[in-house]
């Protein structure tokens, strides 16, 4: 059942982002600031490559900054204090193990999205990462593989396969819970799902989410204060937020 | 005979040494020209030293004169023979070391921010910092991260365009602001990964005068955290123009701040908002 409605709700949505494009186009043109005239000063020519910086359309801005506060609030009021209670109560030998584990079990999603990038060497790379993982790293508790530096990979996604096929961003998304994205890199969360073991093996609702949110907590166990300190450090933290995210994203589509 | 012979050998070794070591040194001077932009200090210093040495050397052809003013004759051809023999092995040797000696300077821009790193990285394993308070390691920090910043550059690629929207007088507290606000992000972050370790990668240049120096923070768990540098060469120091931390430029991040905030606000209100931030 939960996968029907995960596979309409996929072909919907692939179906609004075909649409979705030129409409998104002329907003973006219309919107787009008026370049100042050329020459004036000298600034223009010598930071011409530094003002050409990636941005991303936000037609639902005000529904996003809502979304966000709502997010802050989750961070600190859920996440932060069960992502504290953990790390004070697990060791972090088996946090580390753990985080090891979902990330090696997701290995079908880095591998295929590989391949339909055409990333034959990559593919390679995150396979015998999977095998060492899997074999010498007893089902990818311990990142055996992390000590060879050629298999530091960055991993793929379907957002990333869908940006190498030619998709834009369509627009940036607040989504609660689940936080940044844009319309395509949501849609590829939703599409690799269907690359996600844990989705085939866990079955209900409820103990799809204990585990997607133990994930969370445990990963968050890892980064505390990071938020904190993004926080701390910028100027309109919604704005530095939707910005880091469009920079981190196009990294990795270029990797 | 034996005169004969070492004649005929000196003058031999000297057809194929000499203008072999002359190229070594033309070679070597080039170098240093391309160098000149990288380190002018030190690039004209050996400049003019190698071009020093290359005048001494001596033209092409058989010098009738010894080495020592002595008439050429018996010991004349020997004494050539072995000069130049020496010379021109010990200006190719040169020539090597002076290559070997150029691959470290043209790495000055990284050894410039490695050096700093360092620092920052024995100070925190140092028994007596870690004894003092956190305000204190932060200012500690803070003193040397100023030595490599270029706030002022910084700040006007933050601003980009709207630099010109500030009055010269704010365009320097803004630079002290903005400064301010950076050291204590960097100085916060940088003790946040105190068990850490740092790898420095290759450096790549951007254009002329401007280097990006990569460096991966190795974390407790064997996670690897990109984070470039990118410099600039001003008065022949290197300096830190921008900083980016997993691919994201912080210069460009706060730039989109900026853009969203100066849309509504006076350049006086953000001095303001600044101030009241980096108050604490």
């Amino acid at each position: 059942m939960l996968k029907t409605i995960a596979l309409a709700l996929l072909t919907a949505l692939s179906i609004v982002l075909a649409a979705a494009p030129d409409v998104l186009a002329a907003q973006a043109a219309g919107g787009a600031p008026a370049s100042a005239p050329a020459g004036e000063d000298d600034y223009e020519d010598e930071y011409e490559d530094d003002e050409q910086s990636v941005t991303v359309a936000d037609p639902l801005e005000p529904f996003n900054r809502e979304m966000y506060l709502l997010n802050d609030f989750l961070y600190f009021y859920v996440l932060k204090p069960a992502a504290r209670g953990v790390k004070a109560v697990v060791p972090w030998e088996f946090r580390t193990s753990a985080r090891n584990m979902f990330e090696n079990i997701r290995f079908p999603i880095r591998f295929v999205n590989s391949l339909l990038q055409a990333k034959w060497e990559k593919a390679g790379d995150e396979f015998a990462k999977f095998f060492l993982n899997t074999t010498v790293g007893f089902l990818g508790m311990a990142d055996v593989a992390s000590i060879y530096p050629g298999l530091n990979t960055s991993p793929e996604d379907l957002g990333q396969t869908l940006a190498v096929w030619g998709a834009g961003d369509g627009f940036y998304l607040m989504v609660p819970f689940l936080g940044p994205m844009t319309l395509r890199d949501g849609l590829g969360q939703a599409g690799d799902t269907f690359l996600d073991p844990i989705f085939w093996t866990v079955e209900g609702v409820p103990v799809s989410i204990a585990v997607r949110g133990g994930e969370a907590v445990n990963d968050t166990s890892f980064r505390l204060g990071d938020y904190e300190a993004l926080k701390k450090a910028s100027l309109d933290p919604y704005t530095a937020i939707r910005n880091g995210y469009i920079q981190m994203r196009a990294k990795k589509i270029s990797e | 005979m034996s005169t004969e012979f070492s004649r005929a050998l000196g003058d031999g070794v000297k057809r194929v040494v000499d203008p072999a070591g002359r190229a070594a040194m033309e070679f070597r001077l080039h170098l240093f020209r391309i160098q000149r932009y990288n380190q002018p200090m030190r690039a004209q210093q050996s400049c003019r030293q190698t071009r020093a040495q290359l005048q001494q050397m001596p033209a092409a052809g058989w010098p009738r004169q010894g080495p020592s003013g002595t008439p050429p004759g018996v010991s004349g051809g020997i004494e050539a023979m072995r000069a130049h023999r020496r010379n021109p092995w010990i200006v190719a040797f040169a020539a090597i070391v002076a290559t070997a000696v150029l691959a470290v300077a043209a790495g000055s821009a990284r050894q410039t921010v490695e050096e700093q790193v360092q620092k920052i990285l024995a100070r925190l394993q140092d028994p007596a910092f870690k004894a003092e308070s956190r305000e204190a390691q932060i200012r500690q920090v803070e003193a040397i991260i100023n030595q490599v910043f270029d706030y002022t550059e910084l700040s006007k690629r933050t601003l980009g365009k709207d630099w010109r929207a500030f009055s010269p007088a704010q365009q320097k507290e803004f630079a002290e602001l903005f400064g301010k606000l950076l050291e204590k992000v960097y100085a916060d972050r940088v003790l946040a990964y105190t068990s850490e370790r740092i790898d420095f990668g290759g450096e790549t240049e951007l254009r002329e005068g401007q280097v990006e120096v990569k460096s991966e923070i190795v974390t407790a768990d064997g996670r690897r955290i990109p984070l470039d540098y990118r410099l600039l060469l001003q008065d022949g120091r290197w300096r830190v123009y921008d900083v980016v931390i997993e691919g994201i430029s912080l210069v460009q991040n706060y730039r989109s701040q900026f853009r969203e905030i100066l849309a509504k606000q006076s350049p006086e209100e953000v001095m303001r908002f600044m101030r009241e931030k980096t108050a604490n």
